[in-house]
């Protein structure tokens, strides 16, 4: 088989994979060639519209495990192959070269054993980085079952590293990955945690000491194909930042790939907005400081409003807070109207030293007028033509047209959603932009 | 009275540095390029004088560093009317002894973040776009048409990154090119016509298979495809150069 055909059967298999970031890691070598740019870079976008940063591919789809909604598992018949670890450098190298790429998204089906899968995606690390003396941007999928030593390895040799829990639950993993634990694919993340910890306590007596897996580690769930909640879901994504220093926490909607008769059928539509509204939340548990049980507090339901995107959802909850003065109101308030977001917040606290702020500043500032007048004031003008407890926002609000939209899901034609697959932190603006198209 | 500079970014920070010392209270600057020779101003040549452009950059510098880069950004614009915001971009810092950009609320302000955001967005897309393809010589070559003169903001990071190669990149726009070694890399005019490069065979063709097989057909989207990778770049991108649908 030659390499064109492999690519062809190892992107294939690789694409259900969300995360394409390149951000984190600010690589540099003396000798050699390549780097890796803090924020990332993305290089291209794919026919649905997700980034392309990193030569995304498994090193092998032949896979012991058989998990339902896998594409690759043991009983399904796809073709399969296997890079050999020369094949893929050399192309990572000839990709880079071109400034296609900003470098390797390693991951694999279990080939064999967890511990020879590993050491051939090493071999392949080991190659680019001591043969070639390549400094881009590496992100290595850790197999679950690999042996700790083999982890500290690839650690050394990766930018980032992340483990895929999988399902949003213990049950639901049972239930479809039987082969699979919930404690099985933990370990892994408390061995990286644990070893980056380590490397920083080396990097304090040894300067000149590799860093281990400086871009951190990440995971991915699958969102929908099980029954879970959307605060079920966000409890368990906090609980991954907070106890494994996660940089990210991906969903993937689910996508029909097999007919076990334990997974929704191909009848029901992906659930693009349920993702996007994921995502939403997401980015307000880690750059507007809300914590989960705000998002979806117990008292409302449990699953986040198809029509309302989530920082809206909250501020009609707590009119209470509401209108806010801008020119008096702390940052952490700012960050919480609806319109205003990370920069026009970090925006009107700078401005507002020197003068107070009508409603045309905060325009200026990047404020979003269009939600942001029921929830603030400027110099004491409220301009919002009704008030913030007013039962007529919730109408005013929702996002309409777009609902429009929904009845299209099943069309191949679907609608612009972000498919969330981020992404670099500056790309990561600009799909914040697109998630919630109020922020600035 | 109308200040004329030599068209170069520290040729503006020395008009700058005039204003200041004349006291001029109703000063314009204009490049050399663009004086018509007919001004009803008093009209004066800028003396370019390299530690006058020090003396501005250092004072802006002082109040957040990367305020000269982001005011070489959007001077990298050459719109109608940047020398005008950014003349009161360094009186507002002067006045408030403050970050000039901190002040959006101020028409000039707004105006020079927002001309230096689109020269400074596309200065990223080019990191994204540019494609090589390798020549017979072993020299990595590239072409873009970019809307701004965005080679100098885009350089360093390229030289950074192949830094063991000869390299090229054409800007047919604004006809000119980064030409790097592993020594260094410097800008050159280039000539009204330039052939075109040839394709890059092997690994153009591969990169194209990666390229449509990543997508997932069922979350199809070309609408948010084109948000981020906009038409009038798609001319010299590798894998939308042919039509990716085309290949489809």
């Amino acid at each position: 088989m030659n390499v064109a055909e492999k690519l062809k059967i190892l992107a294939n298999a690789a694409k259900y994979d969300a995360s394409c970031s390149s951000s984190g890691s600010a690589r540099v070598g003396k000798d050699g060639f390549g780097s890796a740019a803090m924020a990332g870079i993305c290089h291209s976008w794919s026919a649905d519209g997700r980034c392309i940063s990193l030569l995304k591919v498994l090193m092998s789809n032949s896979c012991v495990y058989d998990c339902a909604y896998c594409v690759n598992r043991a009983s399904a018949n796809p073709p399969r192959a296997t890079f050999t670890p020369e094949e893929l450098a050399s192309l990572v190298v000839e990709f880079y070269r071109r400034n296609y790429i900003e470098g390797l998204f390693l991951s694999s089906g279990v080939c064999r054993s967890p511990d020879y899968t590993m050491e051939l995606m090493i071999k392949t690390l080991e190659l680019l980085r001591n043969d070639y003396r390549f400094y881009g941007y590496i992100h290595l999928k850790v197999i679950p079952g690999a042996s700790p030593e083999l982890i500290s390895r690839a650690g050394l040799l990766a930018d980032r590293l992340s483990v895929n829990i999988e399902l949003p639950s213990r049950e639901s993993l049972k239930l479809l990955a039987p082969q699979k634990e919930r404690a099985g694919l933990v370990r892994p993340m408390r061995n990286i945690k644990a070893l980056k910890l380590q490397n920083a306590d080396e990097k304090k007596h040894f300067k000149s000491a590799p860093t281990f897996a400086p871009a951190g580690q990440t995971t991915q769930m699958i969102v929908g194909a099980t029954g879970e909640s959307d605060l079920d879901i966000l409890r368990l994504s906090k609980g991954l930042y907070s106890s494994f220093d996660m940089k990210r926490v991906y969903f993937s909607a689910y996508l029909p790939v097999s007919t076990s008769p334990l997974l929704p059928g191909r009848e029901k539509p992906i659930e693009l907005r349920r993702e996007h509204r994921l995502y939403q939340a997401d980015w307000l548990m880690r750059f507007y400081k809300f914590d989960a049980e705000e998002i979806l507090d117990r008292a409302g339901s449990s699953n986040l409003d198809p029509a309302l995107d989530p920082k809206c959802a909250w501020a009609l909850r707590h009119p209470e807070f509401f209108p806010v003065e801008v020119n008096t109101a702390d940052y952490e308030m700012l960050l919480r109207v609806p319109g205003v977001g990370v920069k026009s917040a970090l925006r009107i606290v700078r401005a507002r030293r020197l003068a107070s702020l009508g409603a045309d500043d905060l325009r200026k500032m990047g404020v979003v007028m269009k939600r942001a007048q029921y929830f603030l004031t400027a110099r004491g003008k409220y301009a919002g033509a009704v008030a913030p407890d007013s039962p007529f926002l919730r109408e005013m609000l929702s996002e309409r047209r777009d609902m429009a939209q929904l009845s299209l899901f099943g069309d191949a034609s679907a609608p612009a959603l972000p498919s969330g697959i981020t992404l670099s932190d500056s790309t990561a603006l600009a799909m914040c932009e697109l998630a919630a198209p109020v922020e600035w | 009275m109308l200040h004329i500079y030599d068209g170069t970014f520290d040729g503006v920070l020395c008009a700058v540095f005039d204003v200041f010392a004349l006291r001029d209270e109703d000063a314009e600057i204009l490049p050399a390029d663009r004086y018509s020779g007919a001004s009803l101003y008093y009209t004066r040549e800028v003396n370019a004088d390299p530690s006058h452009a020090d003396r501005v950059g250092n004072m802006l510098e002082r109040f957040r560093p990367g305020t000269l880069r982001r005011l070489y950004t959007a001077w990298l614009s050459h719109d109608e009317h940047v020398e005008e915001y950014i003349l009161a971009a360094v009186r507002c810092a002067v006045a408030h002894k403050a970050d000039p950009f901190a002040f959006r609320q101020y028409h000039a302000i707004f105006e020079l973040d927002r001309l230096a955001t689109l020269v400074g967005n596309e200065a990223h897309r080019m990191l994204q776009f540019v494609r090589f393809v390798k020549l017979r010589s072993r020299v990595y070559a590239a072409d873009i048409r970019p809307e701004y003169d965005v080679l100098p903001l885009i350089g360093a990071h390229f030289h950074s990154r192949f830094r063991d190669v000869a390299f090229m990149i054409r800007d047919l726009t604004h006809l000119r090119a980064i030409l790097s070694n592993p020594r260094e890399w410097y800008i050159a005019p280039l000539p009204a016509e330039n052939p075109p490069l040839d394709a890059d065979g092997e690994y153009e063709t591969l990169w194209k298979l990666y390229f449509d097989n990543i997508a997932i057909a069922e979350r199809r989207n070309p609408k948010l495809q084109q948000h981020f990778v906009p038409q009038k770049y798609r001319s010299f991108v590798a894998e939308f150069r042919d039509g990716a649908d085309a290949r489809r």
